[in-house]
């Protein structure tokens, strides 16, 4: 019997900037279908992580493969349609400021199509788009408002309506509660699991909010000082056994990790 | 020995650093312009920013030009009614209008209005991570964001510069004609006279090239801008500062290249 291909397996992923080293030969498989929060304090290299899967950095050294194909060796038209597999919500929403909300959304829709080389028919587009801004608790009447309009919140929720649009394999979502009230960050995380569920999606989110990374996630993993060094199921996350995990899983001052600047790794 | 040598050694540093960003800009221009062969083209992005290089742009380039042709006429009539040389007035408009004076003001004040712009746009895009979220979208920001603004402004230009002609020639007639007292008639006669088809066209040839300059270095230093509000403020100063000198160095060359024979 020959055990199922992760969605997503990296190999020895490293990356430095200058002389720090931000991600020291990384290992982690995402199966198929299922969600993998990745823990750490700022400027661990968790958001590095996903940008070098996203190709947005070119990591050093290891490798990145989707459905056992190596993204960073691949040919450059393959490595576009790997990465056209996967959707992003990040941190800030990262919506187009000069386009309005349903634009954003719009544009992610044509994206996609424009990628597939599918026919783009513009009178279904925005009826599309507010199904879309429907699915993620919004109406119509956003429609039309620059993202400068909108709370923090409401931009999340159309930062993941433009990223679900192409239908995506894959999601990542980087630190998605940052920001929000507690209430908008649970509601934040009840939408992107929903809307994982409904597409069936493989899911790597980051994030250091604990409340978060156990409503998300199914497995769970933790960065620190560039390495892994903890994986397990997200719902161990707060009785993980490691030392470290548990100073930071508990926001705890004393342990292992050292908040004093210039000795080790800062919170 | 080593204090001795150290303004060499930063000579050399800053020599090598300008070398290392004039041949990155090249590049980046290069890979811009491969865009303009290869689907998809973004006609909105070129169309608005067509816009907003050309016709937005278009009250200031008017106002300096009127008022650039106006001096010109009044400079020019004090320095040659000594030599009772007033008749040489409109050449003296026509020539420095279309060869010089339209192409580097207008090209100067687009690059203070529209490279800062483009600059602050695109840089604040990179900043928020707009830029990243194009690449997470299937599209290239290359394509979407430098390539149309490059064609854009290097086809606004030229027609910016062909209205600042007739503006400035304009300007140059008003003065002449109101404060100068010359014949109507006989100024347009010395003004047609004057005018050379080289002129107008070499001054057209080079308003395209400042665009292509102006628009390429907004969008190299907007790209690569770093840091927050003060990267993006930095990469519109670096911007307008870059584009000023060099669109004066590139004047300089055409200047030798088309006329010095």
């Amino acid at each position: 019997m020959t055990a199922s291909l992760p969605r997503i397996r990296i190999r020895g992923l490293k990356k430095t900037f200058g002389s720090k080293v931000v991600l020291d030969g990384i290992d982690l498989d995402v199966e198929t279908g299922t969600s993998t929060v990745i823990i750490g304090g700022s400027g661990t290299g968790k958001s590095v992580l996903l940008r070098c899967i996203l190709g947005l950095i070119e990591p050093d050294e290891g490798t990145i493969e989707i459905d056992g194909e190596d993204v960073l060796r691949a040919p450059a038209h393959r490595q576009r349609h790997l990465r056209e597999r996967i959707g992003m919500l990040f941190q800030n929403a990262a919506l187009f400021d000069s386009m309005s909300v349903l634009d954003n959304i719009i544009f992610g829709l044509h994206a996609k199509l424009r990628a597939k080389a599918q026919p783009i028919v513009h009178s279904e587009m925005k009826q599309e788009a507010i199904n879309l801004l429907s699915q993620v608790g919004l109406d119509a009447s956003v429609s039309e408002l620059s993202p400068s309009e909108l709370s923090g919140g409401m931009q999340k929720r159309v930062g993941l309506a433009r990223a679900i649009a192409g239908q995506p394999d894959i999601l990542f979502f980087d630190e998605p509660t940052t920001g929000l009230d507690p209430i908008m960050g649970a509601v934040i995380d009840g939408l992107i699991v929903d809307c994982v569920n409904r597409l069936g999606s493989t899911a790597i989110a980051i994030t250091h909010d604990m409340a978060s990374a156990q409503r998300i996630g199914y497995h769970a993993a933790m960065l620190y000082q560039g390495k892994l060094i903890w994986q397990g199921n997200a719902s161990d996350l707060m009785k993980s056994g490691n030392p470290i995990v548990d100073q930071f899983t508990h926001g705890r001052r004393e342990g292992p990790i050292r908040t004093e600047p210039n000795k080790t790794q800062t919170l | 020995m080593t204090i001795l040598l150290t303004p060499f050694i930063a000579l050399g540093r800053n020599v090598l650093s300008m070398l290392r960003q004039a041949g990155a800009i090249t590049l980046f221009g290069l890979k811009a312009l491969s865009g303009l062969v290869r689907p998809p083209f973004y006609a909105g992005v070129f169309i608005r920013t067509l816009i907003e290089v050309g016709f937005l742009s278009l009250p200031v380039v008017a106002l300096t030009a009127i008022f650039s042709g106006a001096v010109i006429a009044l400079q020019s009539y004090t320095g040659v009614s000594h030599y009772h040389a007033q008749n040489a007035i409109a050449g003296i408009v026509v020539i420095a209008v279309t060869r010089e004076l339209g192409p580097v003001l207008a090209g100067l004040m687009v690059a203070g209005r529209v490279g800062a712009s483009l600059s602050a746009q695109i840089g604040t895009m990179r900043v928020t991570n707009q830029i990243d979220a194009l690449s997470t979208l299937s599209t290239d920001p290359m394509k979407y964001l430098v390539t149309p603004r490059l064609l854009a402004a290097t086809v606004a230009l030229p027609i910016l510069v062909a209205i600042a002609d007739i503006l400035g020639v304009f300007g140059g007639f008003t003065v002449a004609v109101e404060k100068l007292k010359f014949s109507p008639a006989a100024y347009m006669n010395a003004t047609i006279a004057s005018l050379h088809t080289m002129d107008v066209v070499v001054g057209l040839v080079k308003a395209a090239i400042f665009g292509f300059l102006i628009a390429l270095l907004g969008c190299y230093h907007g790209y690569h801008s770093k840091g927050g509000a003060e990267g993006v403020g930095a990469a519109a100063t670096a911007t307008v500062v870059s584009a000023s000198i060099l669109l004066l160095t590139f004047d300089y060359l055409l200047t030798d290249l088309f006329f010095t024979s």
